[in-house]
């Protein structure tokens, strides 16, 4: 394992996972900043991983027990430089000072409340569960047993609280290129479900950006009913 | 598994109910149209005396009435309510509304995508994330569905 993992001194240089070997993070304005509270070395490892697969982007700061996250959160001590992290992901069971403890502080602290506080642990209890949404945790997620699971729910960490941005744009592609579009919506599209060309005649549903508007239609064969987005022509604006 | 939609437009519910149906059909989506009508269904008054008490919310900011951070304000100021996670679901892509509803203890700000095929993936990865990955907190005793 590489010694960047250590912490609990002032190496607490961020870690992102390259390949397989770990480097620490010269540039802290790239990327996302996860502080993970986790003294496991194995689920610190297998976290690494996992944003490694899931957004290389991530940096990675481990905090072993609550005390140190605090420290490194208010940036205390040897941690005076270190970087506002963009998430925390936390395990309960933690020496010295424990998860529960820890989230406490952070939505008690009006500087730090507003980071996404994730609940990461073994705990399975519905009590503690309660308690954990109870002191404001932001979601709570039963690491899994299995390395598959396990990194599909980093996947969704990294989804729900990393990528602000959601995917662009998928528009349902009606031709080719914005000329195509245009001219199509005089034409027709056939059935996603049996394949009849229908008409465009459609009521309007939803107006979702400047230029595109999601239309419903139903088709006349087997009633089946669907959506397609199709731009705005000129005359609506 | 009861999930509460907050949101105005006709358009979006829609979307949300189909997606929802392709997703998981074992999802009940409630849909309330304003804040006020979010907040009657989750203190089960007016006509809502039989609502069930919702697993997961998912709040539009911007509505009639009452808007989704005065909905977020009380929800997460009220003793039974406040575990509930509150997902913000909005076309909001300001910084200001982020800090703002993360401040006011909103658990997730998710910004609507645009596209219809986008918004069906992201419906999708709430399911499995939110309904099935995540343990979501047991409703207290005294709040169970009547």
């Amino acid at each position: 394992m590489d010694q960047n993992l250590s912490s609990g001194n002032a190496n607490y240089e961020a870690v992102r996972p390259v390949g397989k070997k770990f480097v620490a993070d010269d540039d802290k304005n790239i990327g996302e900043l996860v502080l993970l509270v986790e003294d496991s070395l194995g689920d610190v490892r297998l976290t690494l991983d996992a944003f490694h697969d899931a957004n290389p982007s991530v940096s990675l700061h481990v905090a072993s027990d609550g005390v140190e996250a605090m420290s490194f959160l208010r940036r205390e001590g040897p941690y005076a430089q270190a970087p506002r992290p963009n998430l925390v992901l936390l395990d309960l069971n933690l020496p010295r000072m424990d998860g529960h403890q820890v989230l406490g502080e952070i939505k008690k602290d009006g500087n730090l409340r507003t980071i996404p506080t994730v609940i990461l642990t073994t705990s399975n209890a519905e009590a503690e569960v309660e308690m954990c949404f109870d002191l404001q945790a932001n979601g709570y997620l039963c690491k899994p047993v299995d390395l598959r699971t396990f990194e599909e729910l980093v996947r969704g960490v990294n989804d729900f609280w990393l990528t602000k941005r959601m995917l662009p744009a998928q528009f349902m592609s009606l031709g080719s290129g914005t000329g195509a579009l245009r001219a199509s919506t005089s034409n027709s599209v056939a059935c996603r479900k049996c394949g009849t060309s229908m008409g465009l005649a459609a009521t309007r549903l939803h107006p979702f950006a400047v230029h595109m508007q999601c239309h419903a239609f139903m088709c006349a064969a087997c009633n089946h009913t669907q959506s397609y987005m199709l731009p705005v022509s000129d005359e609506d604006f | 598994m009861d999930i509460l939609l907050v949101e105005d437009s006709p358009g979006d519910i829609r979307l949300t109910l189909e997606a929802f149906r392709d997703a998981n059909p074992s999802v009940r989506l409630h849909v309330a149209n304003d804040g006020v009508e979010a907040m009657a269904f989750l203190r089960r008054e007016g006509g809502h005396t039989q609502a069930p008490r919702p697993e997961l919310i998912l709040l539009d900011l911007n509505m009639p009435k009452m808007d989704g951070r005065a909905v977020l304000a009380l929800i997460k100021s009220d003793e039974s309510l406040k575990v509930i996670p509150t997902v913000i679901l909005t076309t909001s892509e300001a910084d200001i509304d982020i800090l703002e509803t993360y401040r006011l203890k909103a658990n997730c700000y998710l910004r609507k995508p645009v596209g219809l095929e986008a918004f069906e993936g992201l419906v999708k990865q709430i399911n499995d994330f939110w309904i099935v990955m995540t343990r979501l907190p047991p409703a207290p005793l005294h709040a169970q569905a009547p």
